[in-house]
């Protein structure tokens, strides 16, 4: 038998090789927890997310605005404040939307439809007449988003009940809306941006796009948002926390600042898990020397 | 040869896109060709004639100045050599069009003031000038610097408090140059932070040529809050200037300078609109024409029976042969209609071309207006309603003319089809002795569009591309590809875990649960999600909670009760299993992360410690407790992520696509291979 493995373990080695059920438990508590704690911190609007609120208060009221559907429940945290809020904006200034779902992601659909009928009570909008939320059509790469800008009913075809866009009876709104030209503003809802809007979109036909998103993954859309190709974002719950604010929505109105506080206390756990093992692991290297 | 095949097929699309992609949409067409609008006219007394710059439209976002000259400032003539700026692609100062033109003539050279726009981004409308020798050719010199108090610029520096006080962002919304004693006085019309329209001027100073903005608002007195000043002009007049407004609510207004600093500042009454008198026209002029097709409209009774009043020949002779025969004009003998009308129907009856379309020789308005309405709406004739001008108007400009005031306008001419990105502007002019009462034409009460003689017109129109036309079709052919891959998936899926069956051992419950979950789902979708969507379209419609029982129970009655079951078994495990798992899983990555966290994240060396020290800070400037420890965590996490996240993204999405393209060549010349191969 060696020497050193028969020599204990201090307490410092074996925090570094803690039982990582106990950190899962801990957390779980932590996260569960802060559901619980009624902590209001208040939000400053960032600049691309300020840029978004712009890019909503110049959308033109002769247009609609087309509002990407492309989340799923994983994200749910964040992006159903991103849409609920981003909606308050849309019918507070009385424009109309359509909703865009496509297969690849049916989650997104419901949760769109859902949401914007929600919503849509409170403003007293109607379906078919102030907002259509489509039917899901394929979509692999930008030659569908090419074509669907050509035109939008010939590509969509049904709305989310299989009613024909072309029914002038119960869809009136859709009677105005060719192609991309009659869209003033595009809003897509994912968990990581879309690229081909840009280059099969925004790029073409210079229709505004702002983007709302999972924190995760915003740092992919700095560069086009500096750039203007990306007029405006919403960066996780933080972002709709953020919108809420700048929409300066009644505290009833702001289920974005649960979700905040949850995310800050979780953040912080995890830097403090961080600090932690990097303690106990500078601390034993410096045992070992 | 299937290889053969399946790579000419490759190439021939890949060309199809490539080309589709690279040729614009339209090809042709004059940079005005859309639409034409912000006119702005200054008079040049040396040459004695009044030039007009305007913004031409080749679409909502390709715009250009245009200019067009005149002696009496009615008949337009467009300069040959336009246009004469041109918006810049990469400069963000007018890289997306221009407005509220604003041209002077000062020191021997021409200047113009304009507002560039790009809507991308904020504050998407600034200051831009322009110089030149000749006003013909023009030196932009990109965006205005104005020192002093700039609110339009202010709201990257709102705090948090002000963006919640003041949710609207401050915006320009016009601008008019005056000249007096040979200073520059720039009139700034904007939304200021409480979303009212304010007034500012600007002054060059002469020493430097600085631009200072004065710190107090003009008074706009009358004025609503909900205001907003559309076009903005200086008129010169006498001793005293005016500045004219187009608000956003279609109203004319004029306002007196009595001093250049406006002591007193008030908005003038409204002007009228002076309609022609209705003794000043003859009967003959309003009849038979108007009687003559509201009878043809509303009764269908051929011509030839009417009553008096009717057409005198040759056009009586004319509608009565082409309402029996339905013989195509050109082939009538005499009487026959005089040119251009002869051309004109037999065009319209050969071709089914809309009349806005034709090419001269056409009839003169209000003819030509007329039946292009008549055309694009299939609406009576005695139900169009009389557009004023004054209230149809998009932006104008006011001058001085030779008989006291001249007004244009831009205004729309023409219907919106289908493939126009806006609907078609055109320039008018009317005439004011005293700017107080326009006078118009006498034949404005004709009806049908506008009988005002267009000022300018449109220039000719592009055509479409071949391969526009079947970019639909090809987009759901791809469409219909990717449903095929969706099943392809499916199938390769169903080989692998049928082998995994077939072989038995470890793990084969979850293949077998894979094919029971599989064949569940796809019969649910396909019986159950049709009745599901009119179960859900029923309960919509429904207005109260017994109406939706019975329509959902009217459509259980109409279906079996095994389909009606497996709708609602597809409801239910998509929406209360799918959705959950998915939650689930995705929520399972936080304790994962907490794990990495804790036992991965070293400082092992110096790069691994400037990663964490830059990951703590952008992960706490993205969180409201962040902006709590100090003001300075969110902005240097902001520049983290954009600077230098940014820098690295930019680099990586710039060898992804140099690499993306150099496989997709390959791939679309067929020299990779492996593809074709199955290998």
């Amino acid at each position: 038998m060696e020497p050193d493995q028969a020599k204990p373990k201090t307490f410092l080695e074996r925090f570094q090789t803690l039982d990582r059920r106990i950190l899962y438990v801990a957390f779980f508590v932590f996260v569960v927890g802060a559901h619980f704690v009624p902590i209001r911190w208040p939000s400053t609007p960032a600049k691309h997310t300020r840029a978004l609120y712009a890019a909503i208060e110049n959308a033109p009221l002769d247009k609609v605005v087309a509002i990407d559907s492309d989340w799923f429940a994983g994200i749910r945290a964040e992006s159903e404040n991103q849409m609920r809020a981003i909606f308050h904006h849309l019918m507070r200034r009385r424009l109309k939307f359509v909703i865009l779902a496509w297969a690849r992601n049916p989650e997104g659909q419901k949760f769109g439809y859902d949401i914007a009928a929600d919503v849509a009570e409170e403003y007293g909008y109607e379906y078919g007449k102030d907002w259509v939320a489509f039917g899901m059509v394929p979509k692999a790469r930008g030659a569908e988003l090419a074509s669907m800008a050509k035109d939008i009913r010939g590509f969509i075809q049904t709305d989310v009940y299989g009613t024909s866009l072309d029914d002038e009876e119960k869809l009136p709104m859709m009677q105005d809306v060719e192609n991309i030209y009659d869209i003033g503003l595009i809003v897509s809802f994912s968990y990581g941006f879309d690229p081909n809007w840009l280059g099969f979109i925004q790029g073409v036909y210079g229709t505004p796009f702002g983007v709302a998103m999972s924190a995760i993954e915003s740092s992919t859309a700095y560069s086009f948002v500096e750039s203007g190709q990306i007029c405006g974002m919403l960066a996780g719950a933080a972002g709709a926390a953020e919108y809420e604010q700048l929409l300066d929505l009644p505290e009833s109105k702001r289920p974005a600042r649960k979700p905040v506080n949850v995310l800050s206390i979780s953040i912080v756990y995890i830097l403090f898990a961080i600090l932690l093992g990097n303690i106990a692991y500078l601390t034993s290297l410096g045992k070992k020397r | 040869m299937r290889k053969t095949l399946i790579r000419t097929l490759t190439f021939v699309f890949g060309l199809y896109f490539i080309l589709e992609f690279l040729l614009p949409k339209e090809i042709g067409g004059n940079f005005d060709k859309t639409a034409l609008r912000a006119p702005a006219v200054l008079y040049d007394a040396e040459s004695g004639e009044y030039r007009m710059y305007y913004v031409g439209l080749y679409n909502r976002r390709t715009q250009a100045v245009g200019l067009a000259t005149s002696k009496d400032g009615v008949s337009w003539e467009k300069y040959e050599g336009n246009p004469v700026i041109r918006s810049t692609l990469f400069n963000s100062a007018d890289r997306r069009g221009f407005s509220s033109l604003c041209p002077i003539k000062i020191d021997g050279g021409y200047e113009l003031y304009y507002l560039g726009h790009d809507m991308n981004v904020p504050p998407h409308k600034t200051i831009c000038w322009a110089t030149s020798g000749d006003g013909f050719a023009w030196e932009k010199h990109g965006r205005l610097e104005v020192k002093g108090e700039i609110p339009w610029r202010q709201h990257d520096e709102l705090d948090a408090s002000a963006v919640r006080r003041t949710p609207r962002y401050t915006k320009l919304q016009a601008l008019a140059v005056m000249v007096s004693d040979g200073k520059r006085v720039l009139f700034i019309a904007h939304t200021n932070a409480r979303g009212r329209t304010e007034l500012l001027r600007a002054k060059r100073t002469g020493t430097n040529g600085e631009w200072v903005v004065l710190p107090e608002p003009l008074p706009l007195t009358g004025l609503s809050a909900t205001q907003k000043i559309t076009s903005l002009t200086y008129v010169e007049q006498g001793d005293a200037g005016e500045l004219w407004m187009y608000l956003s609510d279609k109203k004319l207004c004029r306002a007196r300078l009595s001093d250049t600093m406006a002591v007193e500042f008030v908005l003038g009454t409204p002007p009228e609109l002076e309609a022609p008198e209705e003794e000043a026209l003859e009967e003959g002029e309003k009849e038979p024409w108007r009687g003559f097709f509201r009878r043809m409209w509303a009764t269908a009774q051929p011509p030839w029976e009417y009553e008096e009043p009717v057409l005198a020949e040759p056009w009586r002779a004319f509608f009565a042969r082409m309402w029996a025969r339905a013989q195509p004009p050109w082939e009538y003998e005499a009487p026959v209609l005089p040119e251009p009308w002869r051309a004109f129907f037999a065009r319209m009856w050969a071709t089914a071309q809309p009349p806005w379309e034709y090419e001269e020789p056409v009839p003169p308005e209000p003819w030509r207006g007329f039946f292009a309405r008549l055309w694009a709406t299939a609406q009576p004739p005695w139900e169009y309603e009389e557009p004023d001008p004054l209230q149809s108007m998009d932006e104008i400009c006011v001058f001085a003319g030779a008989e006291g005031y001249r007004l244009v306008y831009s205004r729309e001419r023409g219907e919106k089809t289908a493939e126009d990105e806006m609907a078609p502007m055109t320039l008018y002019t009317i005439g004011s002795a005293n700017g107080t009462t326009w006078q118009l034409p006498t034949q404005w009460a004709y009806g049908g569009e506008s009988p005002i003689a267009p000022a300018l017109v449109r220039g000719p129109r592009s055509q479409p591309t071949y391969l526009s036309h079947g970019f639909g079709f090809m987009g759901t052919v791809l469409s219909v590809i990717g449903a095929f891959a969706i099943g392809l998936g499916g199938v390769n899926m169903a080989i692998m875990q049928g082998r995994r069956v077939a072989k038995g051992g470890k793990g084969v419950h979850n293949s077998i649960l894979f094919f029971i979950c599989l064949v569940f789902m796809f019969t649910a979708t396909i019986l159950g999600k049709p009745i599901i969507d009119k179960v859900k379209a029923a309960k919509a419609k429904a207005t109260t909670e017994q109406e939706a029982r019975d329509n959902v129970e009217e459509i259980r009655q109409e279906h079996s009760w095994f389909k009606f079951q497996l709708a609602q078994a597809y409801d239910f495990v998509f929406y209360h299993v799918q959705l959950h798992l998915g939650a689930t899983l995705f929520a399972l990555v936080s304790f994962y992360m907490v794990g990495a966290a804790f036992r991965s994240f070293r400082v092992k060396s110096a790069e691994a410690g400037f990663l964490i020290l830059s990951a703590t800070i952008v992960l706490l400037g993205q969180i409201p407790l962040g902006a709590q420890l100090g003001p300075w965590l969110p902005k240097l996490g902001g520049k983290l992520l954009i600077l230098f996240n940014g820098a690295a993204y930019r680099a990586v999405l710039m060898g992804m696509a140099i690499a993306a393209i150099s496989v997709s060549v390959r791939l679309w010349l067929g020299l990779e291979k492996g593809m074709f191969h199955g290998t």
